[in-house]
């Protein structure tokens, strides 16, 4: 077991070594000179080229990509060009907000979705069932910052339910310690006993992770479905029944635990692809994340936190992915490496 | 008229732990209305073994089905009376079913390989079957669930309790079906669909003699369903014979072997290689033909298209019951006026 | 019979007979794929007629005009912030939503098959380089790389279309490659090898035909993907640039809107949500049909 996590974990070097190459190479084929951008178009050609030169602009491009490379393995990012902050701390700070938006989202996607997943094909054909897998398609068909807009619409502005960004109420005067901000309400309530910022961060995530999550539930619910109903087909199904079993026993307990090993699969990708996406909707609901900051460092051409933003996450993307195989065999009672 | 006042004596009713009366079991699919159960009837007494012989698709495991009641969609129980032990099983409410299912009547399958629920342990899977039917506790559902698996011969039974059903061979997931078909205070009939069938020769030889033990000593029914007449002469009492969801001869196991009289009998048991007509000769004889087509059905004997005594009359109409013997009728226009010697 | 009877008999028998057409009796029975096809058809009939359905010029503005309700000036669907008419914007977009499906999905489906089928077939070296490289590319969530791409080329539609493209090819690639490898040591392939066929002409003309239905499903859903990620990229800043109608980038100014002009946030999005049904309605379907088949 363990050679086997140990062998896909070496494969992932080389994958991560690409993943550095080409975000690299694609920076360097960007137009314009990052040098004069920084210093601004009234900048002089010697100011320019002294730049270059301390910044290592002047070398071959593979000397560059050398020492790009033995500063990232010490997790160096450079400095962000607006900030003059260190990218890397940039990112660590925005991190939390993104994964909390993450997870709540996934928790989210993953209750609803797998009730319908199993309601749908423990009745299939009845009009719930077309009901519910219709509904999922168009779940997937929705774009999801269109998605958002209209549950703020609805919600935030009409009814007046729900903020209409941000992480915490404004007027809350509030020091994060560990900057999930659910977590930190929690813990604030064991030291004063209030609610009030628990309470507040929870109203204000609840939009973004409906929004964030309704695609991953639409697929998720399907998953689930066909999963379900290809276990239900199975001999061992009817071996069930035949002892006497309440039908509740038979779908919840036997089927659902067969059907479940796919949808996890599903589950963890999804959430993969929550932590790399939710730029879309980290933009309309204010949230202060990683997407969010990640984009304004493409509008505003920010090469080391393009450079440093994109590879953390391609990085996490992938070790998601591969915890979620590893997850899979060691569930899966059938394979034992 | 039922069926159940016939040639047997008036005594032996009480006897009976099953009676089946004209059961109707139809498949309604996208090309038509398949018949697969079409008016048969059959009892099967206390403590003895029933088998129910006849090619795949006969409608015999539909049968079996329909006792349990585990016809799903597009298949429906149209008509008839099951009687277990006095009571019609297709007028229960679906709780009581489940009451039943298991507890009084179970069922063992053909595939061992898939029909155990591969993500839990054999253990559980028994002890399940404990905990739906009686109020007891697991540590004490758990040490009969060993016992059991002791009983249909697995050894060291208290450390394959916790395997999974994929560490144990076919055979064994076999016995431990049989543990399940067992796990219950009061067994009353036990349902065998083809359960040798998927194994090996020597295994399926242990297993038809663990099946004759265990109902001698916990004084079970059997209904044991197969194309192979082979098993049937080992383990059957009484002999039930279907062709395309119609019983077409219903004999005593001595009767059937001896005295065969319909034609496809014959020719069931002319495919069994073990025969004494073969002695000497080196060629089996098959019956010529095939299987027809369940939803292009004449109105007549189905075997018609097969059978070389075929007259006309044979596929106008479907032969009525004849009785000709204790406890032997066959439905075959010609009976007892064929000589298949 | 006369021959003309004979004729149309055989005619009738070998249409009959074609798989084509008993793949079609199949789709047909399934409801939503032809609710998805009606789709379809409508989408391509607004996307070319759409100088014959706009009621306005889509980027002409009329600034004393703007945020009007539906139905108030003239505007079917109402104005947007420029005075521009809603309908006829939307109307547009259509066109461009179809032109950018069909480059994106051409950009993918010929690199993708083409990368599949060297994969796949000649194998070895060749197979692992690939195979990599797709990995690698499939380690970005999608949407991520082809920000990146199009950062790294500068916004603009054309950009757009080919980082969208460049980020299809993996899925093609992948379907064509494990369809070559199934079919590379069937009984045909040797026949017509040992009849003198070329490499060349065993890939495209005999094992290619063979893996069309998958790629078919997936060229289908790739529009839904297209209209999708162009409409994301759109709404960022990094696809198409205004004054283009495009459905994403009507949306992108529409935040501020949301509590004033609610039918500049919701129609274009509508427009999005039923295209893309479409697509996915019937590539479903499709696949329903196409790959049970495969199973059997």
């Amino acid at each position: 077991m363990t050679k086997y996590i140990l062998k896909r974990l070496l494969l992932l070097i080389p994958t991560i070594l690409g993943i550095i190459t080409i975000v690299f190479f694609m920076m360097s084929l960007a137009p314009g000179d990052p040098a004069r951008l920084a210093l601004g178009a009234r900048a002089t050609p010697e100011a320019v080229a002294e730049l270059r030169h301390e910044w290592g602009l002047d070398q071959p491009l593979t000397t560059q990509y050398l020492v790009y490379l033995k500063h990232v393995t010490a997790l160096d990012f450079g400095k962000s060009l607006k900030t003059q902050e260190p990218v890397i701390s940039e990112i660590l700070a925005r991190f939390p907000a993104t994964i909390e938006l993450s997870i709540v989202a996934i928790i989210i996607s993953t209750v609803f979705g797998i009730l319908a997943g199993v309601i749908s094909a423990s009745k299939q054909y009845s009009a719930l069932d077309y009901g519910a897998m219709f509904g999922a398609l168009v779940g997937v068909s929705m774009p999801v910052f269109w998605l958002a807009l209209i549950l703020i619409m609805v919600f935030s502005v009409n009814l007046n339910l729900f903020p209409t960004g941000g992480r915490m109420g404004i007027r809350l005067i509030f020091s994060p310690i560990t900057h999930f901000y659910l977590l930190d309400g929690l813990i604030y309530f064991f030291r004063t006993g209030s609610m009030k910022y628990f309470l507040s961060a929870l109203h204000h995530i609840i939009l973004p992770a409906i929004a964030l999550g309704t695609v991953p539930l639409a697929i998720i619910a399907r998953v689930t479905r066909s999963s379900m109903l290809e276990v239900l087909r199975q001999d061992y199904i009817r071996t069930a029944r035949s002892k006497g079993l309440a039908e509740r026993v038979v779908i919840y307990k036997h089927a659902l635990k067969n059907a479940f090993l796919p949808v996890i699969t599903v589950i963890g990708i999804e959430f993969g692809f929550n932590l790399a996406g939710a730029v879309l909707t980290e933009e309309i609901f204010s949230w202060p994340g990683l997407g969010r900051w990640l984009f304004s460092a493409m509008n505003a051409r920010d090469i080391p936190a393009i450079q440093g933003g994109v590879m953390v996450i391609a990085i996490v993307f992938v070790v998601i992915n591969l915890a979620v195989d590893v997850l899979y065999t060691l569930l899966n009672p059938k394979i034992r490496y | 008229m039922s069926e159940a006042i016939d040639v047997n004596v008036a005594g032996r009713k009480t006897n009976t732990v099953l009676q089946m009366e004209n059961l109707r079991t139809f498949f309604y699919t996208q090309k038509g209305v398949v018949k697969a159960v079409n008016d048969v009837s059959l009892r099967i007494e206390k403590g003895k073994t029933l088998a129910l012989v006849g090619e795949s698709g006969c409608g015999k495991s539909v049968t079996s089905l329909s006792i349990m009641r585990l016809i799903s969609k597009p298949g429906r129980i149209e008509s008839g009376r099951i009687l277990f032990e006095g009571e019609d099983l297709l007028a229960y409410s679906d709780r009581r079913m489940r009451s039943i299912r298991g507890n009084r009547i179970s069922m063992i399958f053909q595939e061992p390989m898939t029909s155990l629920n591969p993500v839990f342990r054999v253990g559980e899977q028994i002890v399940e079957v404990f905990l739906t039917h009686e109020k007891i506790k697991k540590s004490e559902a758990y040490e009969r669930a060993v016992e059991l698996l002791k009983m249909v011969g697995i050894p060291a039974p208290e450390k394959r309790i916790t395997s999974y059903p994929h560490e144990l061979s076919g055979g064994m997931r076999q016995r431990v079906m049989i543990a399940m078909a067992l796990a219950s205070p009061d067994p009353g009939l036990m349902i065998a669909d083809e359960p040798t069938t998927a194994l090996d020769v020597t295994i399926q030889a242990q297993i038809l003699q663990l099946m004759n033990e265990l109902q001698q000593r916990v004084k079970m029914s059997l209904l044991l369903i197969t194309h192979d007449m082979g098993v049937v002469a080992e383990t059957a009492d009484h002999v039930v014979v279907m062709y395309a969801g119609k019983k077409v001869e219903e004999a005593d196991i001595n009767d059937i072997f001896e005295h065969p009289q319909h034609p496809y009998t014959v020719g069931l048991l002319n495919s069994i290689p073990a025969n004494e007509k073969y002695r000497g000769r080196d060629r089996l004889e098959a019956i010529p033909g095939v299987v027809p087509n369940l939803l292009k059905l004449h109105n007549g004997c189905p075997f018609e298209n097969r059978c070389v005594y075929a007259r006309d009359i044979c596929r106008r109409e479907f032969p009525e019951r004849r009785v000709i013997g204790e406890n032997h009728e066959v439905y075959c226009h010609f009976a007892d006026q064929l000589d298949f010697s | 019979m006369s021959t003309i009877e004979q004729t149309a008999d055989t005619r009738q028998s070998r249409l009959e007979n074609s798989l084509l057409y008993e793949n079609w009796l199949l789709l047909r029975k399934n409801k939503s794929a032809m609710l998805g096809l009606f789709i379809i058809v409508i989408f391509i009939l607004v996307a070319v007629f759409a100088p014959l359905l706009a009621t306005h010029d889509p980027i002409a503005q009329n600034i004393d005009l703007r945020l009007s309700r539906p139905m108030e000036n003239g505007y079917i669907l109402g104005s947007d912030d420029f005075g521009r008419d809603l309908y006829s914007r939307i109307i547009y977009g259509a066109r461009i939503s179809l032109m950018i499906g069909t480059i994106t999905v051409s950009i993918g489906l010929v690199f993708g098959v083409f990368l599949g089928l060297i994969a796949g077939y000649y194998g070895g070296v060749f197979d692992i380089l690939i195979m990599r490289l797709i990995d690698i590319m499939l380690a970005f969530p999608y949407i991520l790389l082809a920000l990146v791409i199009v950062a790294t080329l500068g916004p603009s539609l054309r950009n757009a279309m080919i980082a969208i493209g460049i980020v299809g090819i993996p899925r093609y690639a992948r379907i064509v490659r494990s369809s070559v490898l199934a079919e590379k040591e069937s009984d045909y392939i040797i026949v017509e090898r040992s009849l003198g066929a070329s490499n060349f002409e065993l890939m495209f003309k005999s094992i290619l035909p063979n893996c069309l239905s998958p790629i078919i499903v997936q060229a289908t859903l790739g529009y839904a993907g297209a209209i999708l990620s162009s409409a994301a990229l759109s709404f960022l800043g990094m696809g198409t640039q205004p004054p283009t109608p495009e459905w994403g980038l009507m949306l992108s100014s529409a935040k501020q809107f949301v509590a004033s002009a609610w039918w500049v946030v919701t129609f274009p999005g509508v427009a999005i949500l039923i295209s893309v049904l479409g697509f996915n309605l019937f590539g479903d379907g499709l696949r329903d049909v196409l790959d049970p088949r495969l199973k059997e």
